[in-house]
């Protein structure tokens, strides 16, 4: 048994404030909008307590909910009628102040252009970059083979070298 | 490096903790609605106890009749002592028996560090109900709520596992007396014992349900509803050893002169949304482009690359100068009137080379064609989605059907047969 168990309601809250955040880039870094993204967290783990699973490790459970993350996401999306575009363009008063927000007019860039691809190249370029997945990790969250990924992530960093000049891929 | 610069982007991106508390609340509600309550359980148990007492005893009852100082059977072993201490037989010679059965049950929970009840129970879920061959001189019936596996030949035996009001009241009495006779209920122990529980006693389907096999291909069956491709993280930790990440490994492979001509042929991840970029699919599907509930396809929605290669506050400029308001649920009839990519395209004079190289994964070269030299009308019937039924340049989308009446659909000329037609 691993160390979060699934019997009690206090493993799962564990389980979900260890994962929340994971589950929530992935979720926002595929629909742009962070109001969808509070409502695939909710379903996520919504179904994660009803699926009541047994996993072999951490990697595992966390292999899971990317994958019901992803899922999640798919069906909310094609289900989004009020939407002229994916993504919230960040309010740029928010934060004014802010040091760390000031200093992320690259961020903003970055995200931006991440926003740009196509969803399947930027979810894999998220997993690879930010969740540091393996090649074939993704694959097999995603349900796709390697030759895939591989290519969705070529093509995604063709596109980003294309906004972001002088950004440098370190694969 | 590109990824810190990733990890700059995504900092302040996080659940808040009002979110947070949200939905931890909502977990602890759904669990609380999978878990029946601990008195309730104890109720259950008792009552799976008291049947498998009352089957025993009327074993009991037959062989006692037949040959004194036969050995208690084995159902008569795994009675809850708590259910017997209040289960009354008149003139039952064997209930020294069964307590003493009762005390060996005891016993053997304690020495596998499990509850009596969780003995009972696996027994029980294995053990033949006991038919006696005449009813046994009880005054005590359990009910429960169906979930006995033997209730059906309880029934059978003359014993009563229905709602009915005797059973509800004698019930009654064997709740008091638990309460009353009892050991202090370990509550963490009946958790576990609880948890422990298979799940066909604890959530046995109905019949009816698990027609398909037993309740063992019931539960894979559940568990796999949702049960994404198990990662062999091992294996491909060792894959990884080897693995080629060079530039020239990863470069896609031509396909014909466009590297966009389509991926290799791709598994879903589910049916109905299938993302793959195969040729036979127009230009690569986009997620938005292709929901028959809106009244076209493609171009529908307008795409980042597209929507991004503006001025954004021109942008939204032109697309609050529209009357019709798409928030509060106004649903748009004609290509003209709403913000699409036709209109988004008409008045920021973007030309068709600049379209295909902003969009030209989602949209084909003819489809750009009729785009800026067709009609309205001619543009309306190319794009429209399954469900819209086009009239001229008028489009009624899946959800102008739904929300209109049937005289609405009659004034703008959809027939009855047009409807059915398209699926209504």
């Amino acid at each position: 048994m691993t160390e979060l168990s699934l019997c009690t309601k206090e493993s799962f809250d564990a389980v979900m404030r260890k994962y929340a955040d994971m589950v929530y880039k992935l979720a926002y870094s595929r629909t742009g909008s962070t109001y969808d993204a509070d409502d695939i967290l909710q379903e996520v783990f919504l179904r994660y307590i009803r699926a009541d699973k047994t996993y072999n490790d951490e990697e595992h459970r966390k292999a899971w909910l990317l994958r019901i993350t992803i899922n999640c996401t798919k069906s909310y999306l094609t289900s989004a009628w009020n939407r002229h575009t994916d993504y919230e363009e960040p309010d740029p008063n928010i934060g004014a102040e802010d040091p760390a927000l000031k200093a992320s007019e690259t961020k903003n860039d970055v995200m931006n252009a991440l926003m740009t691809l196509p969803e399947k190249y930027r979810t894999a370029i998220y997993l690879f970059y930010y969740e540091d997945m393996s090649i074939a990790q993704i694959a097999k969250t995603v349900g796709t083979s390697e030759t895939n990924i591989k290519t969705r992530l070529s093509r995604g960093r063709e596109m980003l070298k294309e906004k972001l000049k002088g950004v440098e891929f370190d694969v | 490096m590109f990824k810190d610069e990733l990890n700059i982007a995504f900092e302040n991106i996080k659940p808040s903790p009002e979110l947070l508390d949200r939905v931890s609340a909502m977990m602890n509600e759904e669990v609380k609605r999978k878990k029946p309550p601990l008195q309730m359980r104890v109720v259950k148990y008792a009552g799976i106890a008291a049947a498998v007492a009352l089957a025993a005893g009327g074993t009991l009852l037959f062989f006692a009749g037949q040959n004194n100082g036969v050995e208690t059977s084995g159902a008569a072993k795994s009675i809850a002592p708590t259910a017997v201490a209040s289960v009354t037989q008149e003139n039952n010679p064997a209930s020294e028996k069964i307590n003493a059965a009762v005390a060996q049950a005891e016993e053997a929970a304690e020495a596998e560090n499990v509850s009596a009840d969780t003995v009972i129970i696996e027994e029980a879920a294995e053990t033949e109900p006991a038919v006696a061959s005449e009813p046994p001189a009880t005054t005590t019936t359990a009910t429960s709520a169906g979930i006995y596996a033997g209730a059906d030949s309880d029934a059978d035996a003359g014993m009563s596992f229905s709602e009915n009001v005797e059973g509800a009241k004698t019930f009654k009495t064997v709740e008091n007396s638990i309460s009353a006779d009892a050991a202090p209920i370990n509550e963490a122990a009946d958790d576990e014992a609880a948890d422990a529980v298979p799940m066909m006693i604890a959530e046995a389907p109905a019949a009816d349900e698990s027609s398909n096999g037993s309740t063992e291909d019931y539960i894979a069956r559940k568990n796999e509803e949702e049960t994404p491709i198990a990662v062999d993280m091992v294996s491909v930790a060792e894959a990884e050893k080897t693995a080629d990440y060079s530039e020239e490994a990863m470069a896609p492979q031509a396909v014909g002169d466009s590297a966009y001509a389509g991926d290799a042929e791709e598994e879903c991840l589910e049916a109905d949304i299938c993302e793959s970029d195969s040729d036979e699919y127009i230009g690569v599907k986009d997620i938005y482009a292709d929901d028959p509930q809106k009244a076209f396809r493609v171009i529908e929605f307008i795409p980042d690359p597209l929507w991004n290669s503006v001025d954004p506050a021109e942008a939204n400029a032109w697309y609050e100068s529209f009357p019709i308001d798409l928030a509060s649920g106004e649903v748009p009839d004609s290509l003209e009137s709403y913000p699409n990519v036709y209109t988004f395209i008409k008045h920021f004079g973007i030309s068709g080379e600049r379209l295909k190289e902003l969009i030209g994964y989602m949209i084909t070269d003819e489809q750009i064609d009729i785009l800026y030299h067709g009609t309205v009308a001619e543009i309306t019937a190319e794009f429209a989605s399954p469900l819209s039924i086009v009239k001229g340049d008028k489009i009624y989308s899946w959800y102008w059907i739904t929300t209109h009446t049937a005289e609405d659909c009659a004034a703008v000329g959809i027939t009855a047969e047009e409807l059915l037609a398209h699926g209504y």
